[in-house]
């Protein structure tokens, strides 16, 4: 048992996969926030439908949250700050994950708004948290196992290392 | 770790609301009441009952009145025998409060707002809850106290205004 534990965890961790599971997730998160982008109007209806944040606070919200899931997106797809980028992105996952399973339970006919803005999109199922729970386990490989190997930083400080090897007389 | 999530915090914070200034179609960073303008799907449909109408079936067997203020607004004044339970849009109508309303053949829903627009949204809210008849009364308790009808407490001096 032990064993077959540690063969995943050798493989979840083995840099190229770990770099391929950072940037699919980076695009995710790049993917999902740009429809709430284009339409901040319709994603704060996504937001009061799930009738949980105070209505004073859901344009706030609508405003902010499409611009940290680019942003933390983007530097994700890039490896810069890795840990910190996917720890936000947990964060996020969670606050989902509690959105949804609390409209679930009080069977509310809504759309989920995760990459779609339009109120009337396709409704919310079950399937909806049970994707965005593996999104959680997803963000948590790469906040455990992404070194930064295949990273903009370290193809950076790589390439600067090669360059003054090269001019050391 | 902590200071790179916060400074990506902060700084999204900051890209967002520079954009939404500049955008033609910004939105106001307070999102005004009743949200139901553009809510999709949560609340059923309701129809509205005239004052008059309500006044009619008021003490009839099977219709309940139904007060969806606060319990300041409550206390001031309300109409008689009516039941009190206040809406708030974050919070969904408990299953005892839906149990009690469903015994009821006719529910109407009052406030005290111009466009009844707490009423409207409980009302809907109701019916979708399998309320037959969810009514929100038009013109709220203001215009009931001034067509006549039975009140406890303070009357009415205007609507109150949401925002």
């Amino acid at each position: 048992m032990s064993r077959a534990l540690a063969v995943i965890k050798r493989v979840v961790s083995w840099p190229p996969l770990v770099s391929c599971l950072r940037v699919a997730l980076g695009m995710v998160f790049i993917a999902a926030s740009l429809s709430k982008i284009q339409d901040p109007e319709g994603f704060a209806g996504n937001i009061a439908n799930y009738r949980m944040v105070p209505f004073p606070f859901v344009h706030v919200m609508a405003i902010i949250l499409p611009w940290l899931e680019i942003i933390a997106g983007s530097l994700l797809v890039l490896g810069i700050w890795i840990r910190a980028n996917a720890a936000l992105t947990v964060g996020l996952l969670l606050a989902f994950v509690f959105a949804i399973s609390q409209a679930l339970y009080r069977d509310l006919d809504i759309s989920c708004g995760c990459f779609d803005s339009t109120p009337s999109a396709h409704k919310m199922t079950r399937w909806t948290l049970y994707w965005d729970l593996i999104w959680i386990g997803w963000a948590i490989l790469v906040f455990s196992y992404d070194r930064g190997v295949h990273s903009i930083p370290s193809l950076v400080s790589r390439k600067f290392a090669r360059r003054s090897d090269n001019e050391t007389p | 770790m902590a200071f790179q999530a916060i400074a990506v915090l902060v700084v999204s914070a900051g890209v967002a609301l520079f954009f939404n200034v500049a955008r033609e179609d910004r939105l106001p960073l307070v999102m005004p009441f009743p949200p139901e303008y553009r809510c999709s799907s949560p609340a059923g449909t309701a129809s509205p009952i005239n004052t008059s109408s309500a006044l009619a079936a008021f003490g009839k067997r099977g219709t309940i009145l139904v007060d969806a203020r606060s319990n300041e607004e409550f206390e001031k004044g309300h109409i008689e025998t009516a039941v009190h339970m206040p809406y708030l849009f974050v919070e969904p109508l408990t299953a005892e409060a839906i149990a009690l309303l469903l015994k009821h053949e006719r529910v109407i829903v009052y406030c005290n707002t111009e466009g009844a627009e707490v009423s409207r949204l409980m009302a809907g809210e109701l019916s979708h809850s399998g309320v037959k008849d969810a009514r929100y009364l038009e013109g709220g308790f203001f215009k009931w106290a001034e067509a006549g009808g039975k009140y406890t407490g303070q009357k009415p001096e205007g609507y109150v205004d949401l925002k």
